[in-house]
């Protein structure tokens, strides 16, 4: 049961002919747009904040890549960028990749046990800087000293990731704010409706000295109430599904995928969707009402 | 006296549609009982939506309760609408409601305080004799008893001017007569009334009502000497009046 005192004064007295909010379908169609926005808010703001996450984890890494069919050789000039590396401030985590890890890394596009012996592998030498600053400089001094060094950031294959996340991140928040545009438009169309099924009774209401505030605080009561019910529902729908799609990435466990997940902001904008879509709906539940009763004496 | 209404050169029509009221003029006073009388479709309903602020004219000039209703601001007509009570020609009961809830509707609308609104409610109704129907739906009652009702309605808030459209269409010619003395009745306690009606033969029971008959959206007997029913004290004053000056 509502409290009188959330009531107003023609829902209490029936001035309309009472409507079950849960009856018909703007209820549902509200919970589903909710869930919707709600899910397509989640997803943009896992990815930025998955994207950001891996950023700050990659940003100063850097790996040095040293072609050389040589394996003498090639050993003198992993000795010498070791070396080189080690002697400057600022670099950290010096790291020379073993060759029973180089050749897992390549098993995935080779297949098990077809990276022979004999195929010639570069070496590989992990570090970290501690600014992107410092990273520049040491990849141009290695590239300069040391014949067939290579050094690739790790932020720069992070770039298109980042810029693909954003992309999609921008797409899901402009979806969830089309869902949630449909979802006022639907609002004016059910209190069009509203006015129409009720036009004779309102009329009625106007000629014995009723206020427009007191048709439209009627109106607006009643679709907030179901906007409230719809939204309420599809919160938590989606709720279940953003836990099940969290699992299941739990489960994968790797890569930008492991890294998305919804930051304190994230939650905070999510349980915001279904109190901005209530307030949504009532404010133009509202100016609906307030519009089609001026057009009446 | 002072001007309660007020029409000068009024006309109205509806859309782009000829005028359905033609150069009316006239003043009702504060206290006034008056008849407005014409065949059907002779413009007494589209006067009376006049009155109680449905219309605004097209042309000419209306000034209700001291205010132009022409150029009134919109805001401004829930105020002066509580000031009239309306007994519509169809009743416009609001049907989900009980007839109890009908006709406390216009104190509820206004603000008025429950036990109030209990208390004028339960009284208006006995008075109507519609106290065992209190808790019916209006179209479960008669024509005569949805009548009362509509009479009720409109009277609770004790309007400064009740307008009657058709009021004894649906009744026998004894419920006819009751209403009008009820309507007298509310007249003597300072309700202006004005009934529209094409039942010429009830009013010669209103002897000091004044009588304004429209013939096809205009006024017919200008000089007046026939706004006092046949047979009137006053009408009898007209003719002594007349005699007197040949």
């Amino acid at each position: 049961m509502i409290p009188d005192w959330i009531r107003p004064r023609a829902e209490r007295f029936r001035f309309l002919p009472a409507e079950q909010a849960a009856r018909g379908s703007l209820p549902w169609i509200v919970a589903l747009m909710v869930a919707l926005a709600v899910l397509g808010m989640a997803a943009g703001i896992s990815l930025v904040s998955g994207v950001g996450v891996m950023k700050d984890g990659l940003a100063q890494r850097f790996t040095v890549q040293i072609v050389e069919p040589n394996p003498d050789i090639r050993a003198d000039k992993v000795a010498a960028t070791v070396a080189a590396l080690e002697g400057r401030d600022g670099i950290s985590r010096i790291r020379v990749l073993e060759t029973a890890e180089l050749r897992e890394l390549l098993e995935p596009w080779l297949g098990s046990g077809n990276v022979g012996e004999d195929l010639p592998l570069p070496a590989m030498i992990d570090a970290e800087a501690e600014s992107p600053a410092l990273l520049n400089h040491v990849a141009a001094s290695l590239e300069r000293d040391v014949d067939g060094a290579r050094v690739d950031d790790h932020a720069g294959w992070l770039a298109p990731v980042a810029r693909l996340a954003w992309v999609l991140a921008i797409v899901a928040l402009a979806a969830a704010l089309l869902l949630t545009a449909a979802m006022a438009a639907i609002i004016v169309l059910g209190v069009r409706a509203g006015l129409t099924r009720h036009a004779e009774t309102v009329d009625v209401l106007h000629l014995i000295g009723a206020e427009d505030r007191v048709i439209t605080q009627l109106f607006q009561y009643r679709f907030g109430m179901v906007a409230a019910l719809g939204a309420v529902t599809g919160f938590l729908v989606a709720l279940l599904l953003i836990f099940a799609i969290g699992r299941l990435i739990t489960a994968l466990g790797s890569g930008l995928v492991a890294a998305a997940g919804l930051p304190w902001w994230g939650w905070v904008m999510v349980v915001m969707v279904p109190v901005v879509a209530v307030m949504l709906s009532t404010i133009t539940a509202r100016i609906t009402v307030e519009r089609s009763l001026a057009d009446v004496l | 006296m002072r001007p309660l209404a007020r029409f000068e050169n009024v006309g109205l029509r509806y859309g782009t549609d000829a005028e359905v009221l033609r150069d009316i003029s006239f003043r009702l006073d504060a206290g006034t009982f008056m008849f407005l009388v014409g065949a059907s479709g002779a413009g007494k309903t589209s006067l009376l939506k006049l009155l109680y602020l449905n219309r605004r004219p097209t042309r000419g000039r209306v000034t209700l309760f001291g205010e132009d209703i022409g150029s009134i601001e919109r805001k401004k007509l829930p105020a002066l609408r509580r000031r009239i009570g309306v007994v519509f020609q169809d009743f416009r009961l609001v049907d989900h409601l009980s007839c109890f809830d009908n006709v406390a509707l216009p104190l509820r609308i206004e603000g008025v305080v429950e036990s109030e609104v209990q208390a004028h409610v339960g009284e208006l109704l006995e008075w109507v004799g519609l106290t065992k129907r209190a808790h019916a739906r209006p179209h479960t009652l008669s024509g005569g008893e949805q009548q009362r009702l509509a009479i009720a309605r409109a009277v609770i808030a004790r309007p400064d001017l009740l307008l009657a459209d058709e009021p004894t269409g649906n009744v026998d010619p004894q419920m006819a007569q009751r209403l009008l003395h009820l309507f007298q009745e509310l007249n003597r306690l300072g309700t202006t009334v004005v009934v529209a009606t094409h039942a010429v033969h009830l009013l010669p029971q209103v002897p000091t009502a004044m009588v304004l008959r429209l013939d096809r959206g205009e006024m017919r007997d200008p000089t007046g000497s026939l706004r006092h029913p046949p047979g009137s004290q006053r009408q009898a004053a007209i003719h002594e009046a007349g005699r007197a000056a040949e």
